[in-house]
Order: structure tokens, then C-alpha cells, then sequence
């Protein structure tokens, strides 16, 4: 299964303004497909937290694209979720 | 710091940032009082003249008279700058007690003025000092997160044979993507 990694801070506020973990789709079922990417996203969160907390986000037109958002515990995470709505969403 | 401290707590993770400003406030206190007074009683003094019936050597009894008034009011005048003296004496230091309180009090009262008006100039200093060193302090640390950040994401990412590594620095801004398998 393979993904895209986008990570981007902001030196300036001290917010991770992004960490997302796209899926770049594969041939496993849905549930192995989720398993997969939750596991990948709490790995490569703990590179910069211990605990961090990861957030789906469907694209509604796809079934098998989706990303992952990873929030280090001391952001909020309202601060970098996105709108699973908002029109500029593209598709993984 | 100058002015104050930093300290970090790395169980907590907590940064305490503490400002402090200090200023010696001195005043001083003055009292005044005029003293008025009459002084009266009864001045004695004597003077003696001799003379000669015969005028022996021009001491007559008119010389003679002349002398003694002359020595008398010499006497007098002594004595009654001696009797003003004592009697100023005695009504200043009557007065100094409650001079000095009031001069003490009034110190007091202006100490407290001053102090508490230089207390909120330094608050003012204080808060000032304070917003600028914990903007400083924050600076840095982002600054050291952002290396650290970086670097622990590139080096996870090349651990775990990820491609189209890229990372972009710009100004303040850290930005990473990889494509990696799992």
C-alpha cells in the first residue's frame, strides 16, 4: 500500500499546519485498507509525538481514496482538520 | 534574563518566564514651624561707681554715677539676650517632638505616592519585558522544533526507503513530502 506524506510547520506560530497521510490506493478490502492506513498514520506520527491523534477524512467521490491527518496532542486539532466538504479537496 | 529568569520544567514541559523590575523610591520629609513668644520677668543686675569728694583724678561723683548706669545697662542687655536665648531654647525643643513627627508623617505619605506611582510604571516595564522575552523564548523554540521536526521526519523517511523526497525551507515555513510503501 502506498502513500504520500505532506508535513509542514510553521516556525513562526509553532503550529504543524499539516500532516497528512494520503493513500494512494491498493487492492486490499476496505477493512485491511483502514487498518493499514491508521497504522501507517500513528507510526509516522510518533515521529514528532508520542501520542498523536489521527483524524480520517473520506473523499466522498471516491471509495477507496481517503487521508489521514495526524495532530500532535498540543495543537488543536480544529486548528489544521479540514472540511471533508471543502470543494478544493482533490481526490488520492 | 536580565531582570528575571527562565526556568523549564521538562516533567511538564512548561517554560515559566518571570519578569521583575526594581527602583529604589527615596523622598525626604520637612516640617516647619515659626515660633513666636514674649519673654518677660524681672532682670536685676547692679553696677558700682567710686569717686572722690575732691574729684581726685577726675573721679567725681557725676563720672562715677555715669559708669555704674553705663556698667548696669551693659549687665542688662547681657542678660536679657541670655534670658531670650534660654526661653527660645526651651520652646524649640518643646516643639522638635512633634516637628519631627510631622516631618516623619509627612515622608511617610509622600513615600507612599511616589512608590505607588513608580509601582505601576513598573508593572508596565515588567509586562512589557516580559511579552518580549516570552516572544524571544517561543521564537526559539519554534525555531528548534522546526529542525527537529524536520530532521526526525527526513531521516524516518529514509529509514523506510520512501521516495520523491522533497523538503522546502522558506523563511519560517518547513514543508516535507514523500511517497513511501507499506
Amino acid at each position: 500500500m502506498r502513500f504520500h506524506v505532506t508535513f509542514r510547520y510553521n516556525a513562526s506560530t509553532g503550529a504543524v499546519e499539516a500532516f497528512e497521510v494520503d493513500d494512494l490506493g491498493s487492492d486490499l478490502g476496505e477493512a485491511e485498507h483502514n487498518r493499514r492506513h491508521d497504522d501507517f498514520a500513528q507510526d509516522v506520527g510518533r515521529v514528532i509525538e508520542r501520542r498523536p491523534r489521527v483524524h480520517e477524512h473520506v473523499v466522498p467521490s471516491t471509495l477507496s481514496g481517503g487521508e489521514a491527518e495526524v495532530a500532535p496532542r498540543d495543537v488543536d486539532p480544529a486548528e489544521i482538520e479540514r472540511d471533508p466538504s471543502a470543494p478544493d479537496r482533490e481526490a488520492s | 534574563m536580565p531582570g528575571g529568569y527562565v526556568v523549564y520544567r521538562p516533567q511538564s514541559g512548561e517554560i515559566e518566564i518571570v519578569a521583575e523590575m526594581r527602583e529604589e523610591v527615596e523622598v525626604e520629609g520637612r516640617a516647619a514651624a515659626v515660633l513666636e513668644g514674649t519673654t518677660s520677668g524681672t532682670i536685676e543686675t547692679d553696677a558700682e561707681g567710686r569717686y572722690y569728694d575732691d574729684g581726685w583724678r577726675g573721679r567725681t561723683q557725676e563720672r562715677a554715677e555715669q559708669e555704674a548706669r553705663e556698667q548696669a545697662d551693659a549687665g542688662l542687655a547681657e542678660l536679657t539676650r541670655q534670658r531670650i536665648r534660654e526661653d527660645r531654647l526651651r520652646a524649640e525643643q518643646a516643639r522638635e517632638e512633634s516637628l519631627r513627627a510631622e516631618a516623619t508623617a509627612a515622608a511617610q505619605a509622600e513615600l507612599e505616592s511616589a512608590a505607588r506611582a513608580r509601582r505601576v510604571d513598573l508593572s508596565a516595564q515588567a509586562r512589557a519585558r516580559l511579552d518580549q522575552v516570552s516572544a524571544q523564548c517561543r521564537a526559539a523554540v519554534h525555531r528548534i522544533l522546526a529542525l527537529s521536526f524536520r530532521d526526525a521526519i527526513l531521516d524516518y523517511a529514509q529509514r523506510n526507503g520512501a521516495e520523491n523526497i522533497q523538503c522546502v525551507e522558506s523563511g519560517e515555513i518547513v514543508e516535507i513530502e514523500f511517497d513511501i510503501d507499506r
